[in-house]
């Protein structure tokens, strides 16, 4: 009897400890409710187990083009391993600034385009100003006195006219430099040896082949593989997840209690304050978060690149990347300022299975920093559903036959004028308004397929494309 | 081991355990009711010297509430436009054209400012405006949906928390209950 007593109370006492154990988990869950505005989420306290990939601010810094001058008036054109060249390149400006004696002369454009079309010359482009005293610190590049004069470079230049120089262009400051040592070394040479350039696409200016003055490169001929791909907006778990992460990295603990409004479209739009801070999921899969930024220092190109990239990698930008087999650069770059807060906008392109991909009015990122911090942020990818070669190569539209046949549309285009004009000043006016001509597929609005396409940029920056094979108008920028 | 012995220890240690935190989410609770109704004995206190009417009393108890998702339906301009409630809270909007559809609560729940804090807002922006305060008649917390600040044709939008104070003269003074 006595035993079966024992044995209840401890029933009871087992049954008591379980009730207040309970009991304790529930008066604290109490007590941190009262203070905290979320409620318990298990994942958002144990540590992230990924580590993020944040790519190398370098990497993105693609040549656009290497240009090889043969000194008889054509041109050999490369658009691969250009990072590699650069590499080269600046190996090479690191000797010659090491060198006793290095200095540095500014010369005319007249002087540079003289070396670069009169001799055998190699140019590394790019399509963007990189500030040359930030580039030198972060290849570790000791600048010998005098070289502070150059702020900006758009291309590293080598040419035969002088072997042991080198040259840097800054065209949009109308800027241009040899810089030249003491030694003997054939730094044209170096940079040129095993180059084979036979199977280089040759290219030739507008003026060439159009007449005129012009001296942007367009090729005389070209063959293509590509062929029109079915694209669709990246796929909605990628897409959710993108924008889960965004949201609420960019709203924290806020995010329950911002302002969520849809427009008539379907357009979401995370509103913080009356403005400070948006992030719109737009219905079409694009992404852009504004940010009102406050006062602080300025990161520079680099720093700003950097933050710029950190940013893109922490809020999944390039998720699924890889199995989509796209591949991002920096296109474009330009210095921002807002009252005053100062900083870069960078835009940054795609390839899509090694194949340049445009949008007829926009880019895949854009992203801009101010005083170091995100203060504009679009995000617009893509996927495709199959690979874009047939396997045989087929000949493309001639870049002249594309000029020649659409001259007066452009011409109407740029000129806003839908007027008939006499036809040889408005060939004369395009020819002479080219500033360059690319191969690529093009995504036009409401297409679901993205187009091969000749991509024309005129000065003033607007795009014309035409399909690739026909030469026929698909699109232009607006 | 003697798990008798162990029990009995277990149990006295979560019993103080439990003592200790019941006593302290009592206290918080208590104290944050008190500051509550001292602010509003205060703030009272305060219009009264200032010789601005209050007609109603100040509410004085906290209380934490989500935001409400709401979506917009044309209303039509000559009938008359019922109140609508989200669980007795009423719902209001900037847009007059409109009927407001609760559709859903946030999933979590944000201390309000008080009452009072909104009456003080509401002195505040009044000198702001070199203006003299009017006499309070009504205050009430309520979800609003203010519209202001997005250019586009909405569907749908949130309503946050707001203390709506009624004025004498006919006006209404809305206040951000969540202190934004």
């Amino acid at each position: 009897m006595s035993q079966r007593n024992t044995n209840r109370t401890e029933h009871l006492k087992t049954v008591i400890l379980v009730v207040l154990f309970f009991t304790t988990i529930l008066l604290l869950y109490l007590l941190w409710t009262l203070d905290a505005q979320n409620r318990f989420h298990l994942p958002d306290i144990l540590p992230q187990r990924q580590a993020l990939e944040v790519p190398k601010a370098e990497d993105m810094l693609i040549p656009e083009q290497v240009v090889y001058g043969i000194g008889d008036g054509s041109y050999r054109q490369t658009e691969t391993e250009t990072q590699r060249i650069f590499e080269k390149g600046l190996l090479a400006l690191r000797t010659l600034f090491a060198e006793e004696g290095a200095s540095v002369s500014e010369i005319t454009q007249a002087q540079f385009q003289d070396a670069m079309r009169e001799y055998r010359s190699l140019a590394i482009n790019f399509a963007y100003v990189i500030p040359f005293g930030e580039l030198c610190n972060r290849w570790e590049i000791l600048r010998p006195a005098g070289s502070e004069v150059i702020q900006g470079m758009k291309a590293l230049a080598f040419s035969e006219a002088a072997v042991r120089s080198l040259f840097i262009a800054d065209p949009e400051g109308n800027k241009y430099y040899r810089i030249y040592g003491q030694s003997e070394a054939d730094v044209f040479a170096g940079m040129t040896e095993g180059m084979d350039l036979t199977e280089l696409t040759a290219y030739y200016t507008v003026g060439n082949i159009l007449g005129g003055d012009n001296d942007r490169l367009i090729p005389l001929t070209a063959q293509s593989e590509l062929v029109p791909l079915r694209w669709r907006e990246e796929s909605e778990a990628v897409s959710q997840s993108v924008r889960q992460a965004l949201a609420e990295a960019l709203f924290g603990e806020n995010l329950d209690f911002v302002r969520r409004i849809t427009d008539n479209f379907g357009n979401v739009t995370y509103m913080y304050g009356y403005g400070q801070k948006t992030f719109t999921q737009q219905v079409d899969g694009v992404l852009e978060y504004k940010n009102e930024t406050s006062d602080e220092a300025n990161g520079g190109f680099f720093g700003d690149l950097e933050t710029a990239l950190a940013f893109m990698a922490a809020h999944g930008t390039w998720d699924g990347a890889d199995e989509r087999e796209l591949r991002f650069f920096l296109t474009n770059v330009q210095a921002v300022s807002a009252g005053r807060q100062e900083g870069y906008r960078f835009w940054f392109g795609s390839k899509i299975m090694d194949q340049s991909l445009f949008y007829e009015n926009s880019s895949p990122l854009q992203i801009e920093v101010l005083d170091g911090q995100i203060s504009y942020y679009r995000r617009d990818l893509i996927s495709v559903e199959s690979n874009g070669r047939t396997g045989g190569l087929r000949s493309a539209q001639d870049p002249a036959n594309v000029i020649a046949h659409n001259y007066n549309h452009i011409y109407n285009v740029m000129t806003g004028n839908l007027l008939s004009v006499n036809e040889e000043s408005a060939f004369e006016y395009v020819a002479d308004a080219v500033r360059e001509i690319r191969m690529g597929l093009v995504r036009i609005a409401n297409d679901d397929w993205l187009q091969p396409a000749w991509v024309l940029e005129t000065t003033g920056g607007q795009m014309f494309y035409f399909s690739l094979y026909e030469a026929i108008p698909i699109g232009m920028s607006e | 081991m003697d798990w008798t012995k162990a029990k009995n220890i277990l149990m006295i240690a979560l019993l103080a355990t439990n003592l200790v935190i019941g006593l302290t989410y009592y206290a918080t609770i208590r104290e944050k009711r008190e500051e509550w109704v001292i602010q509003a004995q205060n703030t009272a206190a305060y219009l009264e010297e200032l010789g601005v009417p209050l007609e109603t009393e100040i509410p004085n108890r906290p209380l934490k509430m989500p935001v409400l998702f709401v979506r917009f339906e044309p209303s039509d301009p000559e009938a008359d436009t019922t109140p609508v409630y989200e669980d007795d809270i009423r719902v209001e909007s900037t847009v007059s054209s409109v009927t407001v559809i609760p559709i859903d609560r946030g999933d979590n729940r944000r201390e309000v400012v008080s009452a009072s804090y909104a009456l003080l807002k509401y002195l505040a922006a009044m000198e702001h405006q070199e203006k003299a305060p009017v006499g309070i008649e009504a205050i009430e917390l309520i979800y609003l949906v203010d519209t202001y600040g997005y250019d586009g044709a909405i569907s749908e939008d949130t309503a946050v928390p707001a203390w709506k104070l009624s004025l004498q003269d006919g006006q209404v003074f809305y206040v951000n209950a969540y202190g934004e």
